[in-house]
Order: C-alpha cells, then sequence, then structure tokens
C-alpha cells in the first residue's frame, strides 16, 4: 500500500513538472518549428504567403501520416493539376534511412515524376511508403472533393 | 574523504570510464559522434540527466521503498531526460533534429540506471553527485573526442556521404587505452581497490 502511494506521488510530481516545463517553452518549440517549416519550404516556393501562391497558381496541401517513427508533417504543393513538389515539414525516421526525405534525394522524384512512376525505396519501405500514401491521398481529396 | 571523493572523480573519468571499460552507452555514443556539435549536444543531455538523477535518487533513498526502487528509478530518470529533450527543442533546435532520438533513449541508458542503482542509491548526496559528475564527464570527453575525429574524417574521406568511422575509432581508442593501462597495472589495482572500498 505504501509503495503504491509513494510511486502515484512520485508520478504525480513528475506529470507536473512535466507540464510546466510543457507551458513555458510551447511557444518557443512553435516559434522554432515554424522556422524550419519555411526553410523547408525554401527550395518548393517562394513564400508561403497566400496571396504570392493563388497568384502563382500555387496551392499548398498539409498533411500528416504515420511513418516509422511517429508522425510525419508532409506538405504536397500542387501547380494546378500537377505536383509540384512534396516536403517533409517534421519526421521522427530512423536517422541514414530518413535521408531519402531530404530536398535532393528521392522526395524530389515528385517534382519530376509521374505520381504512378514514384516508386517506394528498398531499405526505406514504411517510410517512403508513408510519403506515398500521403501525396496519393492528398491528390485524391482534392480532385474529388 | 577528500582524497577519495577525488579518486572517485577521476576513476570516472579515466579508469573507470563508463564508454572505454564497461562499454556502457555506445549506442548513442556511436551513432551521434560524427560531428563535434552533436557530440556536445548529447554529452550535456546526458550530463544532466546522469547528475540530476543521482542528486535526486540520493536525497530520495530513504524514502523510496525497496521494492519498487527500480520503477521509482526509472520513473525520475525518464523525467529528466523529457525535460532535457524540452529544453533542448525550445533552446538547441539545430541539435536537436540532428540527435532528437538519441535523447530520448538517454532514458535506456544502462551507464544512467547502473550509476543510480549502484552508487546513488546507496550512498551520501556529496559521493554520488561527484562519482556522477566524473563519469558524465568521461562519457563526454570519449564523445567529444569521437566527434572531433570523426568530423575530420568526414570531410577528408572521399565519397562519403554517410558519417564514417565509428566502429574502427572506438576500436582502435580501447586497444589504445587497454595497452596504456596495462602498462602500469599496479597504479590500476590500487585505484580499483580504493574505489571498492569506498564503494562497499
Amino acid at each position: 500500500m505504501k509503495s503504491i502511494a509513494i510511486l502515484t506521488l512520485f508520478a504525480l510530481i513528475s506529470g507536473f513538472l512535466l507540464a510546466s516545463i510543457h507551458t513555458l517553452t510551447q511557444e518557443r518549440i512553435i516559434h522554432n518549428e515554424l522556422i524550419s517549416e519555411t526553410k523547408a519550404l525554401a527550395g518548393l516556393v517562394d513564400s508561403t504567403e497566400p496571396e504570392f501562391l493563388h497568384q502563382q497558381g500555387i496551392e499548398l496541401v498539409y498533411t500528416e501520416i504515420r511513418g516509422y517513427g511517429g508522425t510525419m508533417k508532409i506538405v504536397v504543393a500542387f501547380r494546378e493539376a500537377d505536383i509540384h513538389g512534396v516536403r517533409v515539414l517534421r519526421h521522427g525516421e530512423t536517422p541514414g534511412f530518413s535521408d531519402v526525405l531530404l530536398p535532393t534525394a528521392w522526395i524530389k522524384n515528385f517534382s519530376t515524376l509521374p505520381l504512378a512512376e514514384v516508386d517506394a525505396v528498398s531499405g526505406a519501405t514504411i517510410t517512403t511508403n508513408a510519403v506515398l500514401r500521403a501525396v496519393k491521398d492528398a491528390t485524391r481529396t482534392r480532385t474529388t472533393p | 574523504m577528500t582524497n577519495s571523493l577525488i579518486h572517485r572523480f577521476i576513476a570516472g573519468i579515466w579508469v573507470r570510464n563508463v564508454a572505454t571499460t564497461q562499454l556502457l552507452g555506445l549506442c548513442p555514443l556511436l551513432a551521434v559522434s560524427y560531428t563535434l556539435k552533436n557530440a556536445v549536444g548529447l554529452a550535456i543531455a546526458s550530463a544532466f540527466v546522469l547528475v540530476s538523477s543521482s542528486c535526486l535518487v540520493s536525497l530520495l533513498r530513504k524514502v523510496i521503498p525497496e521494492n519498487i526502487r527500480l520503477p521509482c528509478f526509472v520513473l525520475i530518470i525518464a523525467t529528466f531526460t523529457t525535460i532535457a529533450h524540452t529544453i533542448m527543442q525550445a533552446y538547441a533546435w539545430d541539435v536537436y533534429q540532428q540527435i532528437a532520438l538519441f535523447v530520448q533513449i538517454i532514458v535506456t541508458n544502462c551507464m544512467i540506471l547502473g550509476h543510480v542503482e549502484s552508487i546513488a542509491s546507496r550512498d551520501s548526496l556529496l559521493n554520488s553527485v561527484v562519482t556522477a559528475t566524473g563519469t558524465a564527464l568521461g562519457f563526454a570527453l570519449v564523445l567529444l573526442v569521437l566527434g572531433g575525429i570523426r568530423q575530420l574524417l568526414g570531410l577528408i574521406t572521399p565519397f562519403a556521404t554517410q558519417p564514417v568511422g565509428a566502429f574502427f575509432i572506438i576500436g582502435l581508442a580501447l586497444a589504445a587505452i587497454n595497452f596504456l593501462t596495462s602498462q602500469s597495472p599496479r597504479e590500476t589495482r590500487t585505484t580499483e581497490q580504493e574505489y571498492r572500498s569506498v564503494t562497499n
């Protein structure tokens, strides 16, 4: 009985501590994430301002999908009917294997090839399949609203 | 008293270095040490978790019942790891993006649980904090040396797209350290004995 009480007390204190640190740092973390998202989009679109995008005929679709190491945040840029490019904004994939997600690696295939010809990469099957699924879903929901 | 403290401190860095003599915590160490910057990040995070959990466990060692000590230790270590993780996310975003995964697995680093279980839960606050600091510095030293060498290697190796040299360098370092310590067996043994007499 005593052990239960002590362990519960420990867990409560720990939870409270983590919650307060989370609240304190929340703002900065969101700020950091925003900066790196803008950086990740740098090669794809010059600005994320809605007006600019409208002018260029570009539409950004943000999706989230489960990869190998947690949720990945993916943005698909459409220009009229075509896919202009795909970028991964946030992911928890294993370092090394996640190199396929770098803007100059596998993921640039979405800009150069038709969607049907983009294939998963062996060795990083789960990661690349997840990205493929996300892009296909994004395309589908866009064409059949 | 102070003499044995200094001994413990130095033992943690050299004679009983976790990475080179006990080969603990090698997974994050080898995975992260391909640049100096990452190495510094992981060294600071590990040191923070190790020293603060040792401190807390040592303070609470009379409160924690024997039968649930492991869940308590893991809870404490996990709490400090999450704190380190959150703080890095907020204030060291660049490094965080490189080594996020390996900061999270500090929780399962046997270096830390081993230290907490064998020293912090049995010893006074001062002793365990000093030993923890020594151990953390020893770990940091290996990380920094490895990180420095591998960053240089990465620069001069042609065709290298992935970080190079982890296993070779740690292997060579271990061989060199074993050679050096075998050159002075008596000195090593006395330190080892003194350490034991302090721990027991």
